[in-house]
């Protein structure tokens, strides 16, 4: 419901498609977590 | 500090309601997880850093927390939850706190800029040069990355709080948001559905009406970031979302 909305309000002037831009997280309840342990490399220079 | 301590980080995401603590090499290695209730701010932070030393050591730890966060590193009040409603919590010295206890470096964000940058590195947001990520439950919030750093400007964005056009099935409700009455958050937020409808949206059946509302708002939302950032993904988490009437 949300991506038709969305659509409805900017597609036809963006030319967006919102079904590639608005997606679900693809980490799930993970995402914060596995962005605090970037967080942490990145306070000491650690690339993946 | 010990050798394995050289590989090991902590991470904490700092919720209103529970803290989450990890510790391992990375996202995908974790050698021990658990999560505590937040309740005073004293008594939380001292059963984190109890937790990580029980571990043994640590590189470096990350902190995702609820805010508002002082993010500025020029700023003497860096690493603080400033003035938050979550009472007891206003001016708490997270990140200096915890980094001085477990004797590391600390990397902090906001709760959503973390999960931000954990959806840009490993996530749905991986090689998108401009991506937002957005949560919608209790409160509403939004991070955004781009080139892989996330935004923070003058403080870090407060994109719940937003203002939209009313629904025109929705003009009586004045909001909740204490701030702000009928902001984003004020409108589609947990407890402004509960204002309204007396239980959350997960308990109304899918043709209420409330689904179209709130996913109108959330639709008003989306259209401004696009307008605004240009993003090539904006990923909606919390709850709200994942409603059978009101999905993505």
């Amino acid at each position: 419901m949300i991506r038709a909305q969305v659509a409805t309000y900017a597609g036809s002037y963006f030319g967006v498609h919102a079904d590639k831009i608005i997606v679900s997280s693809g980490l799930g309840t993970r995402s914060g977590i596995v962005g605090a342990f970037e967080l942490a490399k990145k306070a000491v220079n650690v690339e993946d | 500090m010990s050798a394995d301590a050289s590989n090991l980080f902590g991470a904490v995401e700092a919720g209103g309601t529970k803290f989450v603590l990890a510790i391992g090499s990375g996202h995908d290695e974790i050698v021990a997880q658990t999560q505590i209730p937040t309740t005073t701010r004293d008594e939380t932070l001292q059963r984190a850093i109890e937790w990580f030393q029980g571990q043994g050591g640590i590189a470096a730890l990350g902190i995702a927390s609820f805010g508002p966060v002082d993010l500025d590193p020029a700023s003497p009040a860096w690493g603080f939850i400033t003035d938050t409603p979550k009472p007891g919590w206003s001016q708490t010295d997270v990140a200096v706190r915890l980094g001085a206890a477990l004797g590391c470096p600390v990397g902090l964000d906001t709760d959503v800029n973390g999960a931000a940058i954990g959806e840009y590195q490993h996530g749905a947001a991986k090689g998108c040069d401009v991506a937002i990520y957005v949560t919608v439950g209790t409160g509403i919030g939004g991070g955004a990355t781009i080139g892989g750093e996330t935004v923070k400007g003058s403080r870090h964005p407060e994109m719940g709080h937003v203002m939209l056009r009313r629904h025109p099935q929705d003009l009586d409700f004045a909001g909740a948001c204490p701030v702000h009455g009928d902001c984003l958050e004020g409108l589609a937020s947990g407890p402004a559905i509960k204002a309204r409808w007396g239980t959350s949206l997960s308990d109304l059946a899918p043709d209420h009406v409330a689904h179209q509302i709130i996913a109108d708002y959330l639709a008003q939302f989306c259209q401004t970031l696009i307008a605004l950032y240009s993003p090539q993904r904006i990923i909606l988490g919390g709850g709200s979302c994942r409603q059978p009437g009101c999905s993505t």
